[in-house]
């Protein structure tokens, strides 16, 4: 978790680009040269920029210049001084809120009622990370989801049915348990199941962020407390929390054949979408399924939760080439786009045509790995954190909670309440300044 | 030559950095502590609020106070920094042969890149596999005590980081060195002929010459520890449990996440004022301990 | 530790004898204590060296492995691959000699004004300079970017090369340490013969002063070789970027593969190695050109 953490990290606090770019373009010739700022590097840069190239192949009027690895307070300070690109992307869609409540991002709603696009095209989860008070402010370029993956060899070791997960969250706190295993000096050598990311755990018991009638936030809701509950018996029921954190300090990158679930230090986990071909590229042997995340046994109304995240897209509000670079949004929409990016990618596309594309779903073992998060995706369960304008501030209260929570420093009744206490306190701050949303 | 003479030789010797002051710096300062009294959201211009800012932090124990209180914390740091570099000073002043090899060691830490530097204390500071646990274990074993979590662990944390910060004290150790070539020889030798060893010596003749240097590493200790933030920002992000949620990097999360960038300034100017009144006393005691063999007269 | 003189066997008396012996176990307790010192500071080097030559598997082992196994050369070569490093030395080249030119040359005038002359106002101005850095940079970034794009600078290397030569209050307040160090008889002297100010700064104060201006050079090049904020705020030119901007953006691209990344940093370390131990004689034991200093 730290080293994910500090990849993202990396290169924030740094300044921005300037005006050169610009200068080099040349309009006289008719060719509009667009600057598009994305956060991907490496083998993921690649995968963009063969949809770059796509797109320039096939609109020789515009012209897309991809600069990889790009953080978002570049593109911040970017705006600030006037001179932002003309496309970005957000690689924390909490962003969204915030610089759409500002009046940076141009409103898309105009452009997408005249392109012919349908809501009914999109999947769950996914026009709705674009919105902010109601209206449009971003184009969404494939999604994210999670699934829960099992270790089936381990499952086999400690006497579990390899073929059948665990479908309920209590069947998974039994499971994990049991699959905890440790050497002759008491330590832990492989945990049953990496704890996840709180914000999934919230979301599957039907936990609520914000209120959708009044727009303010609901950190302490009931659900929201029995979440992280749960959360804390989990980590309990595989050792003591210093212990886990321990350990989990000890794993390796999870984009690399040192990943913790296929040298068998994890059993289970609820991760994304991209793993399977992951687990292709860095640990054939590993036997591994794939299922839906495990429901509370309570509210069987949960059944098939999911997590959403998603590439965002912004066009700036002081973009130079506002309808050239809708162009570049509006055939990322497209299902030959979806899928040639989903193919190099790994992501779900967004459209819900694409999902059906069978190139994405047979041929290689993993795509049926693949096949599961996309169905998942479907489910109505699905939800993603509501874009708002206090986003960052309050998944680190959040993540801070579930830390307080692990150590039992606090109980998570009164965890959630601080962290109410703090995010209501913001959000106000924000609507009396006239920049918070209405609605949620 | 007239006092007045003086007046301006000095000002033109001090010319080029007061230009400089007027062209880069002024404008910077004056507007952060504009927008320390603002409403600034980065994105929208900033809104006149007076002294709502700074009273929102300084009552804010859930962050802000904790956040200045580990900055405290880390000024522990500057005695052993102290002695720890000027032993190590003292070491290497020795003209033996390969003692070049040994400088351009213990200067190491100070040129390798930050973030090859983090990645690298990260994996020697893990828990379970890192190199500083694997000597610790054995050593602790007999008496039935385990090395600590680290950075995992909220009570050893910030001593990590110290621990981090000492590794890199040559960069103290060069001005040190340089400086105990400025010590007359005959002061060594005046000082031998009355018989004193070599404890007296380095106490009545090294460290009264070195002074003014000792003065300039204890300052800027001062100043750098309150601004600590790139190490903590790289590898711990403030966790856990808000352990190394340093003083900087709390204020960069105002600036950069929460878009309160008038809240961001706000807590700037109070450092300043924190580290101005730190600087002044060390100043105010300096005439007691600092020796400048320029200021006799 | 001032150095002694040796004499031969023949001419020692016997207790002259024993304080060879006692210089020579002296000599060999400060080299034990310095390799046993360099071992942990040479940890977190060796480690990086270390891994910059492994293969992806190897790097995360349950017990360190220090040599690697088998030897991955071919990391260098990928890691230099991966950013032009040669046009980004010459880069890094350039910005560094202004820097050092700039720095040393406006930071010794303020210096000798705040260290050996009396004049009104100059420790309130001294304590100004030094407020300058106080305020954490984070909050000042904006402005002083939005500063520089109006006045079009912005990708440029004017705001890396500029400001050096406007003192850097870092460097003022070292050489004014030492600077104060210096006898006064020595400028008094001189001002009786009728010698200016000016020319007792070049010839007097400056040449007694190398060793501590040599180490402002060093920081000064180090600050501006290592330095990779500012470079990737001003510079959107790829081609005109710096060593320090080409590794962290590699980080962001290959950020999984550490054995890469150390490969890089190791490159780029080296050549400051190699330019700290071939000088650090000078600055260290310096070149006195007056009898006066040891």
């Amino acid at each position: 978790m730290h080293l994910n953490r500090f990849i993202l990290s990396i290169g924030a606090g740094v300044g921005i680009m300037g005006a050169t770019a610009c200068q080099r373009r040349q309009p006289a010739s008719g060719v509009v040269h667009l600057r598009a700022w994305t956060m991907w590097g490496g083998d993921e840069a690649e995968a963009f920029q063969v949809v770059v190239d796509e797109f320039n192949r096939t609109h020789p009027h515009i012209q897309v210049h991809n600069l990889p690895a790009v953080e978002d307070t570049k593109i911040i300070r970017a705006i600030v001084a006037n001179d932002p690109p003309e496309i970005f992307t957000l690689r924390d869609p909490g962003y969204l809120g915030s610089l759409a409540g500002n009046g940076a991002l141009l409103c898309l709603d105009d452009l997408f009622k005249q392109s012919g696009l349908r809501e009914s095209d999109y999947a769950p989860g996914s026009l709705s990370q674009c919105r902010y008070n109601g209206k449009l402010y971003a184009m969404i370029y494939l999604m994210d989801c999670f699934a829960l993956l099992w270790n089936k060899d381990a499952f086999r070791d400690v006497g579990l049915d390899p073929e059948r997960p665990p479908k309920t969250l209590s069947e998974l706190l039994d499971y994990a348990r049991k699959l905890t295993r440790r050497d002759s000096n008491g330590r832990i050598v492989r945990i049953g199941m990496m704890p996840p990311d709180p914000l999934i755990i919230i979301s599957a018991f039907g936990g609520q962020f914000i209120d959708p009638k009044t727009g303010m936030p609901t950190a302490d809701h009931p659900r929201n407390i029995e979440a992280l509950e749960w959360y804390r018996r989990l980590i309990e029921v595989q050792g003591s929390p210093e212990e886990v954190n321990a350990f989990q300090a000890g794993f390796g990158q999870e984009m690399g054949i040192n990943n913790p679930f296929l040298v068998g230090k994890v059993a289970m986990m609820i991760n994304g979408q991209w793993n399977p071909y992951w687990f292709q590229r860095y640990g054939p042997k590993v036997r591994y399924g794939a299922a839906p995340i495990p429901y509370p046994d309570h509210y069987p109304e949960q059944k098939i939760p999911t997590w959403l995240g998603g590439n965002i897209f912004c066009i700036p509000v002081n973009c130079k080439y506002p309808k050239q670079a809708w162009e570049f949004l509006r055939w990322t929409q497209t299902v030959d786009a979806q899928v040639l990016f989903a193919s190099t990618m790994h992501g779900v596309p967004n459209i819900l045509e694409a999902r059906k594309e069978r190139s994405l779903r047979e041929g290689e073992p993993w795509k049926r790995a693949f096949a599961v998060f996309m169905d998942v995706a479907n489910s109505p369960n699905a939800r993603h954190f509501p874009p708002t304008p206090i986003t960052g501030l309050y998944q680190y209260e959040i993540y801070n909670a579930a830390d307080f929570v692990r150590y039992g420093t606090k109980t998570p009744a009164q965890a959630l309440r601080d962290v109410q206490k703090r995010v209501y306190r913001e959000m106000l701050f924000w609507r009396r300044s006239g920049h918070a949303p209405k609605t949620a | 030559m007239r006092q007045r003479q003086r007046d301006l030789q000095g000002w033109l010797f001090v010319s080029p950095w007061l230009i400089g002051f007027f062209l880069f710096t002024l404008y910077p300062i004056l507007a952060s502590l504009y927008y320390s009294f603002c409403d600034y959201r980065v994105l929208t211009p900033p809104k006149w609020v007076g002294l709502a800012n700074y009273a929102a932090l300084l009552t804010d124990r859930d962050y802000f106070l904790p956040s200045l209180w580990n900055t405290l914390f880390m000024l522990i740091e500057l005695p052993l920094a102290l002695i720890i570099g000027l032993t190590m000073a003292l070491l290497l002043n020795h003209k033996i042969p390969g003692i070049g090899i040994f400088r351009t060691i213990y200067y190491l830490p100070s040129i390798m890149p930050v973030v090859a530097v983090a990645v690298l204390w990260l994996w020697v500071l893990n828990p379970q596999y890192g190199l500083l646990n694997a000597v610790l274990t054995p050593l602790l074993a007999p008496f039935g005590l385990q090395p600590p979590g680290w950075l995992a662990d909220p009570k050893w944390a910030k001593p990590a980081f110290i621990m981090m910060d000492l590794w890199a004290v040559g960069g103290s150790v060069v001005i040190y060195l340089a400086s105990l070539q400025n010590v007359p020889a005959h002061l060594y030798e005046a000082a031998e002929i009355d018989g004193a060893g070599s404890w007296h010596k380095t106490l009545h003749v090294t460290l009264p010459m070195i002074s003014p240097v000792i003065f300039y590493n204890l300052i800027m200790g001062v100043i750098w520890t309150f601004q600590y933030f790139t190490q903590t920002f790289i590898m711990t992000q403030g966790g856990p449990q808000n352990s190394t949620l340093f003083y900087a990097l709390y204020l960069f999360y105002n600036a950069f996440r929460d878009f309160r960038m008038g809240r961001a300034c706000a807590m700037a100017w109070i450092l300043f004022i924190l580290t101005l009144i730190a600087t002044l006393i060390v100043f105010r005691t300096s005439a007691r301990w600092v020796y400048y063999e320029g200021e006799r007269n | 530790m001032a150095p002694e003189t040796m004499t031969t066997k023949r001419q020692m008396a016997p207790w002259r004898h024993s304080r060879v012996w006692r210089r020579r176990i002296a000599v060999t307790a400060v080299y034990l204590i310095l390799i046993a010192l360099s071992i942990s500071f040479l940890a977190p080097f060796a480690m990086m060296v270390s891994t910059s030559l492994k293969t992806e598997d190897r790097i995360f082992t349950e017990t360190i492995e220090w040599i690697p196994n088998p030897v991955r050369w071919q990391n260098y070569a990928d890691a230099l691959q991966s950013f032009p490093f040669l046009l980004y030395l010459r880069n890094t080249l350039f910005v560094c000699a202004l820097v050092v030119v700039g720095t040393v040359l406006s930071s010794a005038l303020p210096a000798y004004g705040f260290a050996r002359l009396r004049w009104k106002g100059r420790d309130t101005l001294f304590l100004i300079m030094l407020a300058t850095i106080m305020l954490p940079a984070q909050v000042t970034m904006l402005p002083v970017f939005v500063m520089f794009r109006t006045i079009g600078w912005t990708g440029t290397y004017l705001p890396l090369v500029v400001p050096p030569f406007f003192g850097s209050a870092f460097a003022i307040f070292l050489l004014r340490q030492f600077f104060l160090t210096i006898p006064q008889e020595l400028s008094d002297a001189a001002r009786i013969d009728g010698c200016s100010e000016w020319r007792i700064f070049w010839q007097i104060i400056v040449p007694l002063s190398v060793p501590a201006l040599a180490t402002v050079a060093l920081f000064a090049f180090i600050g501006a070789w290592t330095d990779f904020i500012n470079p990737l705020v001003y510079l959107t030119d790829e081609t005109t970027y710096t060593l320090a901007v080409g590794l962290q953006t590699f980080v962001g691209r290959h950020s999984s593969e550490w054995n890469l990344l150390m490969a890089a940093a190791t490159v780029v370390t080296l050549p400051l190695m190699v330019v700290f131990f071939l000088t650090q004689r000078l600055f260290i034991e310096g070149i006195t050109l007056t009898g006066i200093k040891g």
